[in-house]
């Protein structure tokens, strides 16, 4: 099934031997052994035996320089079993499969997902000499090594005495290096590897990186757009139906009528089923898979990427084999292939009464800024969690563990979903910041209804055309007056809440990132008390979809029309059209905000890198 | 089982006698008040049978919503808000399941019971009626899940009889499994015996989410939003609740070492935006080492800008 790869598919170029480790290039010397291993220490995708950069303090690793290498967990081969009969494969069986779960390189794309090392050659080495290549005994559990032996690349087994010939010590060697995890806990690994070549006595090292799993932020250009779709619900029909017009460009859709399925637009569907099981009905398509990325440089300043599917760690169940919750099984079934990873990492163990916390509503990027003289080029995490109530410890280790996006977290414990995206969303600016955040404001939405009583409009319903649910085929409308809304003690009470914990949440923002109130966006709506939490009682118009730089696709807030306008509409239009962006509209009262959640609930996306974007040079090492 | 919101209406479960099990009838209820209230569900079921018809499909339907949460529940309050709004007989028709279980297809998984009994209490404690307080006694005394102790004491609290205040103050006091249920729930009982039952419990020092957990009562009591409206408070208590909130926030804020507590003290603060707060604050602050002086100064500042004000 796994083929072996030709010699010219590994970008090394032995064209000289070098001293070793002097960083300076010699002449070969047969009384004195060559020992230099060499990576690709610039960072310019290949292996330069003549270049002294690439010698140059290879024994560390920092922003400057330093060779990195990828967890190879993609499958290229798309050869990874995603069910057994009828079913789909177990939470523990899934993640089993990857491209460096064996020690063969799995096809010619697989090669490129590791990165290259090289020996120099010392011809003149005395008969019987070999050389050893070791790893250091912290990362030797995560690391594969690879050699080209007869024309193709083999597993170095070097800790079952695997050693250099003689002859590929007089010829050099060419090797390659996969990682076989990212890193998850950095007191089992923090992800850096010492390959030390050694002859004799005399030894050479390299340091290595494995590259950080990076998440994407608003400022990169939407790639795909993800969304669950059930092919006879009127909710999703709805749903997809405005947004897909939307990105047509048609006009808002009426809900009943389907414009093709965008190109960019990856539809999961929630109908397929897999036996009596339906393991990917689960509408909240944010919140179950997150995707970021790896890379390590390659020729020509280029970066070679693996996408990475992280899988939410909610507990739905007391499984042993299966206690995940099941649709985040899409990052391996669905996502996982070429050049694209599925991970988990979940503790069963966690509070159950916290696990709304790790759907990845509540995991989103603040954009690259500058605070204080501290850099976030690649920007920041961003997440609910405070010491009391916070997501899987474990989840949150690990992507702490990366260490290139330090997080930013911030109190969400209050809300009933309890995720960040409920209140904040970011968007591009023409400002030196180049970004803002959108905050939601339950004092404007109070005072915006106020306005309309006081002006005499208090009688003016929202919700209008808009039902609960009910099985009884009545009609149970959602509508109320303005003037109802506002004497509404729970709504009143709850939304005051909201205002003055929103405060608190702008205060962090606030102080992590250093924008100003006068930066921020203030997006109006109320909330309401479930079992004492705080839910959007109006749609929750900053929980959007931002899937192109000048559009923002939000949830129709069916708010009071007065004189032809819908006021929340027109709020919202006018403050988004001063930065640029035009705000579409997406049907969503159905089957998301009447259950808890918007437009960016029930999407989800994989957006590029920014120009020049290089997690190495980050300076987070 | 997979459920689409346009396939509700087609599901139909099948009660079994373990789902009963988990979803027991009101214990303690006393035979008089439960006849009464029988008799009552009856003859208003007879008259207009609507609502019961659409809390008897929601309750049937409450494991296929649970499927569908995105939050820690399913939001099955305001499911039953929404749909029982303006309907008759509304109140009857969401403590029936609570009484007469039996005559439900009932949820069975542990989140949808949950969701559903706590949303049936919050929804009928909307009413605010004294004829349904026996139900929410019986809950507060013999209920053991958290939510639900919770929402049957802010339904008691909307209510506000004097003597069901008094019982929730004892209970918001006094250590035991259900405290901080009660201390949760009492944030709805506008009456200055409830305002000062909290305070006592601030001056236990609690910590965590405990403290947490009374702040945020203290917030939603002392509302500045929620106490504006007409009938939120007895008129000669809502001044003497505002104040007792906001002193009892400033001393968790003052007292408290966790960044969290102090966090959810200034919210309930902002919230409650006493006039007698920025005062306050000046007292302790003269008094007050330096790093607690300079938070009441970062607080006194929050105040002065506080976000919640909206215009007359």
């Amino acid at each position: 099934m796994k083929k072996l790869f030709l010699l010219a598919a590994l970008p090394v170029a032995a064209t000289s031997a070098v001293a070793c480790s002097s960083g300076a290039p010699s002449t070969p010397d047969a009384g004195a052994p060559i020992v230099d291993l060499r990576a690709d220490n610039n960072r310019n995708g290949t292996i330069d035996w003549n270049d002294p950069t690439e010698d140059a303090n290879e024994d560390s690793w920092d922003q400057t320089h330093g060779a990195i290498f990828l967890a190879n967990i993609d499958d290229d081969q798309n050869a990874c079993p995603k069910t057994s009969g009828n079913t789909l494969l177990s939470d523990v069986v899934l993640p089993q499969c990857n491209d460096a779960a064996d020690t063969i390189i799995n096809g010619d794309a697989d090669l490129l997902d590791l990165a290259p090392l090289g020996t120099a050659p010392w011809p003149g080495a005395p008969d019987g000499t070999t050389g050893s290549i070791t790893v250091d005994t912290a990362s030797a559990s995560m690391i594969h090594l690879f050699i080209m032996r007869n024309g193709a690349m083999t597993f170095f087994d070097w800790q079952n005495g695997d050693v250099l010939s003689t002859d590929e010590v007089r010829a050099g060697a060419t090797l390659a290096i996969e990682a076989t995890d990212i890193v998850r806990d950095p007191n089992v690994w923090n992800g850096y590897t010492t390959v030390t070549y050694a002859i004799g006595s005399v030894s050479d090292v390299v340091k290595m990186r494995v590259a950080p799993v990076v998440t994407r932020h608003h400022l990169a250009n939407e790639e795909k757009i993800f969304v669950t779709a059930y092919s006879d619900d009127e909710g999703s029909i709805a749903m997809r139906s405005s947004l897909y017009s939307d990105m047509a460009g048609t006009g808002e859709g009426d809900g009943g009528v389907l414009d093709p399925t965008p190109s960019n637009v990856t539809e999961i569907n929630g109908d397929q089923a897999y036996g009596d099981d339906y393991p990917y009905d689960d509408q909240w398509t944010q919140d179950f898979f997150e995707v970021g990325y790896m890379s390590m440089p390659i020729a020509n300043n280029q970066q070679h990427v693996i996408d990475v599917y992280i899988r939410s760690a909610n507990i739905y169940s007391t499984s042993a084999t299966n206690p995940l919750r099941e649709a985040g099984k899409v990052v391996f079934t669905l996502f996982r292939g070429p050049d694209a990873a599925g991970i988990q990492q979940y503790d069963t163990s966690s509070d159950p009464n916290m696990d709304s916390l790790n759907s990845f509503g509540n995991l989103e990027t603040i954009p690259p800024y500058s605070l204080n003289g501290q850099n976030y080029p690649l920007g920041r995490l961003f997440r609910g969690s405070i010491p009391s109530f916070h997501p899987d410890a474990s989840f949150e280790k690990m992507m702490e563990a990366q260490l290139v996006q330090p997080p930013v977290y911030m109190d969400t414990s209050w809300l009933e979903v309890g995720h960040v995206d409920e209140t904040t969303s970011f968007v591009k600016t023409s400002t030196p910041r180049g970004w803002t955040m959108l905050v939601n404001d339950p004092t404007m939405a109070k005072q915006m209804l106020q306005d309309q009583s006081t002006a005499g409009n208090g009688s003016v319903v929202m919700f209008a055309g808009k039902e609960w649910l009910d099985d009884n085929d009545d009609v149970t409308p959602a509508d109320i007056t303005i003037d109802g809304v506002l004497a509404d003690n729970d709504v009143m009470t709850q939304s005051d809440t909201a205002a003055a914990a929103i405060a608190g949440q702008i205060q962090t923002i606030e102080q992590a990132t250093g924008l100003t109130d006068a930066d921020i966006i203030h997006v109006p709506f109320l909330h309401e008390p479930v079992m004492g939490l705080s839910l959007a009682y109006q749609p929750g118009t900053v929980n959007a979809l931002y899937y192109a730089q000048d559009t923002f696709a939000a949830p129709d807030p069916h708010g009071p029309i007065i004189n032809g306008v819908d006021i929340f509409k027109d709020q919202l239009e006018t403050a988004l059209a001063a930065i640029n962006i035009k705000v579409v509209w997406v049907e969503d009262w159905d089957l998301y905000h009447r259950l808890s959640g918007e437009v960016h609930c029930g999407t989800n996306s994989k957006r590029g890198l920014l120009d020049g974007e290089q997690w190495w040079t980050s300076g987070y090492d | 089982m997979r459920i689409t919101t346009s396939l509700i209406a087609a599901i139909v479960f099948v009660a079994s006698a373990a789902q009963a099990e988990t979803f027991a009838s009101v214990g303690g209820l006393d035979t008089n008040t439960s006849a009464r209230l029988q008799t009552s569900i009856a003859q208003a079921r007879a008259r207009d049978a609507t609502a019961f018809d659409a809390v008897r499909g929601i309750v049937a339907h409450a494991d296929a919503l649970d499927h569908k949460r995105r939050g820690r529940f399913f939001p099955m309050t305001a499911v039953l808000r929404g749909t029982l709004r303006g309907r008759a007989n509304a109140e009857l028709a969401l403590l029936e399941p609570l009484i007469s279980p039996e005559r439900f297809t009932l949820p069975t998984s542990d989140s949808a019971r949950i969701a559903l009994r706590a949303g049936l209490i919050e929804a009928a404690g909307d009413a605010k009626d004294p004829a349904a307080a026996p139900v929410f006694r019986s809950i507060v005394a013999s209920g053991t899940e958290f939510y639900e102790v919770r929402a049957a004491v802010e339904a008691l609290g909307k209510i506000g009889l004097d003597a069901d205040v008094a019982m929730l103050a004892r209970l918001a006091t006094t250590s035991s499994a259900k405290q901080d249920a009660v201390v949760t729930g009492l944030g709805m009982c506008r009456r200055v015996g409830a305002a000062r039952a909290l305070e006592a419990v601030v001056a236990q020092k609690p910590t965590g989410m405990n403290a947490v957990h009374v702040v945020r009562s203290l917030g939603a009591m002392g509302s500045a939003w929620g106490l504006a409206l007409p009938n939120a408070a007895p008129a000669l208590e809502a001044p003497a609740i505002r104040d007792t909130a906001a002193r009892a926030a400033l001393a968790m804020f003052v007292q408290t070492a966790e960044p969290d507590v102090r966090d959810a003290a200034a919210s309930a603060l902002l919230e409650i935006d006493a006039p007698s707060t920025p005062g306050a604050i000046d007292a302790i602050k003269s008094t007050a080492p330096a790093d607690l002086a300079a938070a009441l100064d970062a607080l006194k500042t929050r105040i002065a800008h506080n976000p919640t004000r909206t215009r007359s």
